[in-house]
């Protein structure tokens, strides 16, 4: 059980970087322009004084939402529960956030003193438009994000787990009151699937895809659940002298995703370069690069991977050379999962009917994920505005400072 | 890889009993008797995977008003899923000829629709088949819906002591109150109290024509259960109506009725007992969609089971949806048509 009594006492992301600070016992804050008045109000709702995080009148309330300013409170959460993600950690939240220009909230939902769940939301206002995200627009980099539930909850009979993510709804409905959005989307990763409480409150809802493998068979059931030309085809590599070494740099990663997704017939635009180096840098335990090496040394894949709860294949390489390599790469990852003692191997791409062929190979059980949303008129039309216009790869280069 | 037409009942019937996930929804007698009452015309589809069928599809068509429909299932019958059944041989193949299958059967059932030109095309499917990619890819809205299961391959013991402990206590004391359970093939009791619940106009949801219910438990005696409980005065407790067919399926219940004792639990809670004894392996309970239910039911400690519902319409379906929901269903409703 996390206390509130502390949320409070470290107020950024522990480095000092940019974004908004909440010292309750300076009484500074610093935030965004835009947000700057919704946190004072917040603070004044709470009735913040030095020392004191928590008016003793509101301790026994059932439902509080509010902002977890403390690092270390955020990630004790994610670490304890059984689904939150990497993505989901203070660290990648905050780096986030400082590429993007959105601004990071981490709200945190308590009944009573204890912390029941947590939501990192993205805000941003801009020509008079209200956006809240979870994820922020990453071109896939973060492919869900959203609301992560306590221990607690995995283990609750079915009523518990009703009533608390009612709480939880409600307490995000009270967040999302305050912040006034014209547009808000939530993208909850796999396994929370019970989105109900939104569906009743009036949310549009969208159905997603992902692959996972499950790694507690054998290797030896694992190789004979891929497909059989599949099999051929990764033999052909081994006997070819093909090998997997770990790199400690970005940049043949980089480079080699950045030319081909450039090339004009995909002209797909990527995340900076030091958003993935802010990334590495903060999680180099849990955030992996690895090059496929032919006999004589020359790169024939490169791929990322998220190491933490679920070994995520995260961003990949396209082909090097026209070479079907990257299936030899993924055999070798999926084997370094299951020597890691991984128990699932996540391979996302089961939305997009050019790659689900290729990834189905592997025999993987689909995930699937929910995306809520809703949007009043002007939400409608930024919306449109979005798809239609800023997302052409030519003007999203241009508009959006965090996309080469 | 061609969707064909069925018109043997023993073919299709053989093909639902011997799926894993095929209902009582899904046979023959079931799908013509849901056609013949809501005057729409049935096209029992099978896909054919060389001279194997993978997967039969039930699909009825309807032209209303210039409108053309097609559904799987028709609106206002109570059937929460219906779609495409899978074969068991499906169940047993590796990912890669799972998709490939499914989008071989999407495709020429796809093209079986398209052939119907239908302005509205509405489908939910059963828990089971939560693949529906092909779906999404062919711009159609996709919805997911919820319904609850309890697991019935654990001891009984543990199933009551996963109950909530309230629950526990009301059933305790039901238990010693003298109930008597009866199973019959009567609806009488059980339309009566659904119609006059329903006739609420504040909850817009008609019941189920009484011929049609009774057409229905006529031809599947044995699968469609009434259950009524009885106080020791022999008034009526509760009743609900179930079907027994591969799952224990609690089908359709009345609303509360005033009495001293909790008999909807207690009733339920002896169903449970009873599909346990009998050797049903789950016990759905429908209902998990509805906000004003969820707390009764979720007391029973089930699995939240999802299942999806898709969707596609042109601008005259789109229309005539709103159309529908506005006026139509209310003056069928008052009008005791529905």
């Amino acid at each position: 059980m996390q206390s509130r009594d502390s949320r409070l006492q470290t107020p950024d992301d522990g480095e000092g970087r940019e974004g908004y600070r909440v010292s309750p016992a300076a009484g500074a804050l610093r935030a965004p322009p835009w947000l700057r008045q919704s946190l004072s109000i917040y603070l004044r709702l709470q009735e913040v004084e030095p020392g004191r995080s928590v008016p003793a009148g509101r301790r026994n309330n059932s439902l509080a939402v509010e902002i977890v300013a403390d690092r270390e409170i955020w990630d004790s959460f994610i670490d304890a529960g059984p689904s939150g993600l990497l993505f989901h950690k203070w660290d990648f939240l905050t780096i986030t956030q400082r590429h993007t220009g959105y601004a990071f909230l981490p709200y945190g939902i308590y009944k009573g003193e204890e912390l029941v769940a947590v939501c990192p939301l993205f805000c941003r206002q801009a020509n008079g438009i209200s956006v809240v995200l979870s994820p922020p627009p990453m071109q896939a980099v973060i492919p869900y994000l959203g609301v992560v539930m306590g221990r607690e909850y995995a283990t609750a009979k079915q009523s518990k787990k009703e009533s608390m993510l009612q709480l939880m709804a409600d307490g995000i409905g009270e967040a999302v009151r305050d912040l006034a959005p014209n547009y808000l989307s939530m993208t909850f990763a796999p396994g929370f699937h019970d989105i109900r409480p939104f569906i009743w409150d009036g949310y549009l809802t969208r159905i997603n895809y992902s692959y996972a493998i499950d790694l507690a068979p054998p290797l030896e059931t694992l190789w004979g659940n891929l497909n059989a030309k599949l099999r051929t085809s990764l033999r052909r590599f081994e006997k070819d002298g093909y090998y997997l070494e770990e790199g400690d740099s970005l940049t043949r990663f980089y480079e080699t995703v950045r030319q081909r997704f450039s090339h004009p017939e995909m002209d797909i635009p990527m995340i900076t370069r030091d958003y993935f180096e802010d990334i590495f840098h903060a999680y180099p335990d849990h955030a992996h690069v690895y090059h496929l090496y032919d006999r004589d040394g020359d790169l024939k894949g490169v791929g990322t991977t998220l190491e933490y709860r679920r070994y995520i294949l995260w961003v990949g390489g396209p082909k090097i050379n026209g070479t079907s390599a990257n299936e030899y790469l993924q055999w070798c990852l999926l084997r370094d999962a299951k020597a890691k003692g991984f128990s699932e191997f996540e391979n996302t791409g089961a939305n997009n009917p050019n790659l689900n062929m290729h990834k189905a190979k592997y025999n993987p059980d689909l995930a699937i994920f929910f995306e809520v949303s809703r949007k009043d008129g002007v939400g409608r039309v930024a919306e449109w505005a979005y798809s239609n216009i800023v997302n052409r790869p030519l003007i999203k280069r241009r508009v959006v400072p965090y996309i080469r | 890889m061609t969707a064909i037409r069925v018109d043997d009942r023993a073919t299709w019937d053989t093909f639902i009993d011997e799926s894993p996930s095929g209902l009582l929804f899904h046979k023959w007698d079931y799908l013509h008797l849901t056609a013949k009452h809501t005057k729409s015309t049935l096209l029992p589809y099978a896909v054919y995977h060389g001279d194997e069928p993978i997967c039969v599809f039930p699909l009825f068509c309807r032209r209303i008003h210039g409108i053309n429909a097609v559904f799987s299932p028709p609106p206002l019958t109570v059937i929460p899923h219906l779609g495409c059944v899978m074969s068991r041989k499906f169940g047993e193949f590796k990912q890669s000829k799972k998709e490939s299958l499914l989008g071989m059967a999407a495709k020429s059932i796809r093209e079986e629709i398209l052939d119907l030109s239908p302005n509205y095309l509405s489908i939910a499917f059963v828990p089971e088949f939560n693949d529906i990619r092909h779906y999404l890819w062919d711009r159609c809205d996709a919805r997911v819906r919820y319904t609850y299961t309890i697991n019935l391959e654990r001891s009984l013991e543990e199933i009551w002591s996963n109950l909530h402990y309230k629950l526990r206590n009301k059933l305790k004391k039901a238990a010693k109150a003298g109930l008597r359970l009866e199973k019959s093939g009567d609806v009488s009791t059980l339309y009566r109290l659904i119609s006059d619940r329903y006739r609420d106009p504040s909850l817009d949801i008609p019941p189920i024509k009484r011929d049609y219910l009774e057409d229905l438990v006529h031809a599947y005696p044995d699968r469609i259960g009434i259950y009524s409980l009885y106080d020791a005065q022999d008034e009526t407790v509760a009743v609900v109506a179930a079907h027994e067919y591969k799952r224990f399926l609690l089908w359709m219940g009345t609303p509360r009725i005033e009495t001293v004792h909790a008999g909807n639990e207690y009733l339920q809670w002896l169903l449970i007992e009873r599909a346990q004894a009998e050797g049903y392996r789950t016990f759905e309970n429908m209902g998990a969609n509805n906000p004003d239910l969820v707390f009764f039911k979720s007391r029973f400690n089930p699995d939240l089971t999802m299942y999806f519902e898709i969707e596609k319409k042109d601008a005259l379906g789109t229309v005539s949806e709103w159309a529908y929901l506005t006026f139509f269903k209310k003056l069928m409703t008052a009008a005791d048509r529905v």
